[in-house]
């Protein structure tokens, strides 16, 4: 049930996009998030869907796994569309209904919008699922490191990202452990009233909360005796190397965006 | 037959990077009122195959009948659910599902969700943890305050009360020292003769297989490779060596004996049992 989905997790692989250095992931991710919103026509829209599908298919992942992985975005999509179909106004009249009209803007708003976001998740999901969460804090924490200047914790704040990042997975098997062991006694969230699904999730939240403290609790324990005292002098096991191909994807992304805009009407 | 699989696989994430093919067509059954054991390697698949039982999941292919109730592909939620009140499953680390602000509170939780008035509940639970020897002083306390052998027991007590006809045990004492140990196994070998419920236990530890169960299912790599009699199987040193499986501690110690000589009238269940089939030997060898 839980186990399918995709958000946020890692598969590990041995693919090019798999072998990049996690920095140049991370800006590539950031600089594509800016990219996107230069597409304001079909020509520049197919271009970031050609470029996400090539992606996809250099990770070595299939396009119905992202799909079935995210089947779950598909309602915030498809919500997002409606909004814009019925609320958008201008251009030409297409449908009219009693107390609503669907005008042309709100249409291909609609689709440009809907699209816009549908790349959006797809090209982080491919980053989270090619990257491991380590990999992810590391680069995070090299990129911030400047604000370490004006007195931000820069590694303690990638510390506990990366610490709630490796429990997502661990409290995700707890709850559907949970959720068995609750409805082998015979509780029920799938059928009855609203009121009762609601209250079928305390023996679910409660457990899980229990574990979630006390598991918190005996891992402060342990970096403790372990002399854990925040970055002061500690060094990193994996070190990160910027290689040629991580400036390539860069400059790969910088083109797209240049050729974006020049097309852009 | 209680429980009866057709052809049961199931296929986690099927079509994708994580597929998985825990079950391989399994065909098998069980039978009412025995003691069996599961055994076999971390991720043969025992754990799935128990959770196919109470339909926390569904056979990928095939079919199962549990009691009359058939589960397959397209079972309703509804029909699961009866399948559900039939089954009753002590997860490993049960003390992790306790929830309730005290506990009779939680041991009744089971009941009521099968349909039982607060009266009906809290009779039964009563009986349950009485027959699980928890202490009376603990009842009105929270269950987060007990140690964590009463938790357990309590948390058992929140299924047995359910009264089902299966009762199903995974690993039901890991982590448990080893006379919490004891005393569990043998308040499960106490409620197995007290009422009638089929009992199937998964566990690692040879010696409980060979003390409590009649028979035995042995599964590696989703598929079951044999099943039998307990002391059929569990003295079959090169099977058991060939599945990684140990042999329990009185079986090698009786093979050990027989190299010196010493014959044992029969297969000795546990330390008890030990003892005196060497007093009988010794004394018919005086």
């Amino acid at each position: 049930m839980l186990s399918s989905m995709l958000l946020g997790r890692y598969t590990p692989g041995e693919s090019v996009i798999h072998h990049l250095d996690p920095r140049a992931k991370l800006i590539s991710v950031i600089l594509f998030m800016i990219i996107v919103f230069f597409a304001n026509d079909w020509l520049g829209y197919g271009m970031l869907i050609l470029f996400v599908l090539a992606v996809t298919k250099l990770a070595g992942l299939s396009v119905r796994f992202l799909f079935n992985g995210l089947k779950l975005v598909l309602i915030l999509l498809i919500f997002t569309f409606l909004m814009h179909i019925f609320l958008t106004k201008g251009g030409t009249i297409l449908v009219e209904g009693g107390f609503f009209t669907i005008e042309s803007n709100g249409l291909i708003t609609g689709i440009y919008i809907t699209i816009r976001l549908a790349l959006l998740v797809v090209i982080t999901t491919l980053m989270t699922l090619t990257t491991s969460p380590i990999e992810l804090t590391d680069a995070i924490e090299k990129l911030c490191k400047s604000l370490k200047a004006v007195k931000i914790p820069v590694h303690e704040i990638a510390m506990m990202m990366s610490i709630s990042l490796r429990f997502i997975p661990t409290l995700m098997d707890e709850t559907e452990k949970i959720i068995k062991a609750q409805s082998a006694r015979g509780s029920t969230f799938m059928t009855g009233s609203l009121k009762s699904r609601i209250t079928a999730l305390v023996p679910i939240f409660i457990p899980l909360f229990m574990s979630a403290f006390k598991r918190a609790d005996e891992m402060a324990v342990a970096m403790e005796v372990r002399g854990y005292k925040g970055e002061e002098g500690r060094t990193h096991y994996r070190v990160l190397n910027w290689q040629l191909k991580d400036t390539i994807a860069i400059i790969i992304l910088l083109i797209l965006g240049l050729i974006l805009l020049w097309v852009r009407q | 037959m209680i429980i009866d699989f057709h052809k049961v696989s199931v296929v986690y994430n099927p079509k994708s990077p994580f597929e998985f093919r825990a079950l391989k067509q399994i065909e098998t059954s069980f039978e009412k009122g025995k003691f069996y054991g599961l055994i076999g390697h971390t991720g043969s698949g025992k754990s799935t195959l128990i959770q196919t039982m109470n339909g926390l999941i569904l056979p990928t292919t095939g079919d199962l009948n549990v009691d009359g109730i058939k589960l397959s592909k397209k079972t309703k939620q509804k029909v699961i659910h009866e399948a559900k009140m039939k089954v009753g499953m002590v997860f490993q680390f049960p003390e992790h599902q306790l929830f309730e602000s005290t506990v009779l509170k939680d041991v009744m939780f089971g009941p009521m969700n099968m349909g039982a008035s607060e009266e009906e509940a809290r009779e039964k639970a009563l009986q349950y943890l009485e027959l699980l020897r928890v202490p009376e002083t603990l009842y009105e306390r929270s269950p987060f305050e007990l140690s964590g052998g009463q938790m357990r027991k309590v948390a058992i007590a929140g299924i047995l009360s359910m009264e089902p006809d299966i009762l199903i045990l995974d690993e039901p004492t890991a982590g448990l020292d080893p006379v919490s140990h004891d005393e569990t196994m043998r308040l499960f070998n106490d409620v197995f003769n007290k009422i009638d419920v089929t009992v199937i236990l998964i566990t690692h530890d040879m010696d409980d297989v060979l003390e409590y169960t009649d028979a035995v299912k042995v599964m590696d790599q989703g598929e079951l490779v044999r099943e039998g009699k307990t002391t059929d199987i569990l003295t079959d040193e090169s099977f058991m060596t060939a599945y990684n499986l140990e042999i329990p501690h009185i079986i090698r110690l009786t093979k050990d004996l027989e190299k010196k000589g010493v014959y044992l009238k029969e297969i000795p269940l546990n330390t008890k049992d030990f003892i005196s089939l060497y007093k009988e030997w010794r004394d018919s060898h005086a």
